[in-house]
């Protein structure tokens, strides 16, 4: 069955995008990319400090991977544009995951900026993924600004607790004709087999597996159940229902047929 | 004279180019991109850009990132 994803004419295969920071180191990070089969990988752009001899990360991210470049630390859109710039600049391709914070407490994304930025980044070919609140409004004004899926949030990011959004995900699985990728807040592979389930395109996850005990193993357990939920959701799971309903024959076997 | 350089104001020398002031900074030129009074540069450009007063100059490079 050919089920790729696909993303601005891109065939992807693996439906669990994978972000860089916070491993312990690149070799790490490489290990959890390879071992999940990750395709899509999220990088940042920062100042760089003097002196600064560190190792580049595009250096540990195998060939043939979709580099998207999150705009993190951008505050309003003209921040974001600046930045997405700079990162098409230094070779990192057109992908962009717009993310722009300007709520420091609890980093979540301001919807109005960044559908500013997605006009903007669109027209000058970027594929934009913008992160979101999952509003349905705001998800027809990104789409309608051109946006190639839009990434609602489960929790907010770091928070490990899960799809805490799920009824205005879904609400955006029906109604958006776009890849619904789940960005943030996701701390377990059962919540992202969730999302899978509900008809998500993608999860987006980094936290959970870079901060795991092992994160190599628990990329792989994040890409399994982002396998797992979205076969789930294509073979159309059975209704639940109150009263049980016998998985086998209950009818007379050991018992007489006229008691 | 006087130039910002990723937000902070730094003393450098007349006539410096944007190639001699990342190699004075340590740092791997395949790694960085400069970005100088809004515009960026390409690596061929670096040579040629002698700084000036009051110049504007942005150094990043790519780190992990979710």
């Amino acid at each position: 069955m050919n089920d790729a994803l696909l993303i601005a004419g891109r065939e992807i295969k693996s439906r669990f995008f994978l972000g860089t920071g916070k491993f312990a180191s690149y070799a790490q990070m490489r290990q959890a990319i390879e071992v999940s089969g990750a395709e899509v990988i999220t990088v940042a752009l920062r100042r760089v400090e003097q002196g600064s001899k560190t190792d580049n990360i595009l250096d540990f991210i195998p060939q043939g991977k979709i580099l998207m470049l999150n705009t993190s630390g951008a505050r309003d859109a003209s921040e974001a544009i600046r930045i997405a710039r700079l990162g098409r600049a230094a070779g990192c391709g057109d992908w962009v995951k717009i993310e722009i914070i300007s709520d420091q407490k609890f980093l979540l994304p301001d919807n109005v900026e960044t559908i500013k930025a997605t006009e903007v980044l669109a027209k000058d070919g970027f594929v934009v993924m913008p992160y979101m609140n999952p509003d349905l409004m705001d998800a027809r004004r990104l789409r309608d600004a051109g946006a190639a899926s839009v990434m609602p949030l489960g929790a907010p990011i770091g928070t490990n607790k899960g799809l805490r959004t799920r009824e205005l995900v879904s609400i955006l699985v029906e109604e958006i004709d776009l890849p619904i990728v789940v960005d943030a807040g996701l701390g377990l592979p059962s919540q992202a087999a969730e999302v899978m389930e509900l008809g998500c395109g993608a999860v987006l996850v980094n936290t959970a597996v870079a901060t795991a005990e092992d994160p190599v193993v628990m990329a792989k357990a994040f890409a399994l159940a982002v396998e797992a939920g979205r076969y789930a959701y294509l073979s159309g799971p059975s209704q639940r229902s109150e009263g049980a309903q016998a998985s086998s024959p209950l009818t007379g076997f050991l018992r007489k047929a006229e008691e | 004279m006087i130039i910002k350089i990723n937000g902070q104001e730094v003393n450098v020398e007349e006539g410096l180019t944007i190639s001699r002031l990342v190699a004075q900074k340590k740092l791997c030129r395949d790694h960085v991109v400069v970005e100088y009074n809004g515009r960026i540069l390409q690596l061929a450009d670096w040579e040629n850009i002698f700084l000036k007063e009051a110049d504007i100059v942005e150094i990043v490079s790519f780190v992990g990132g979710g």
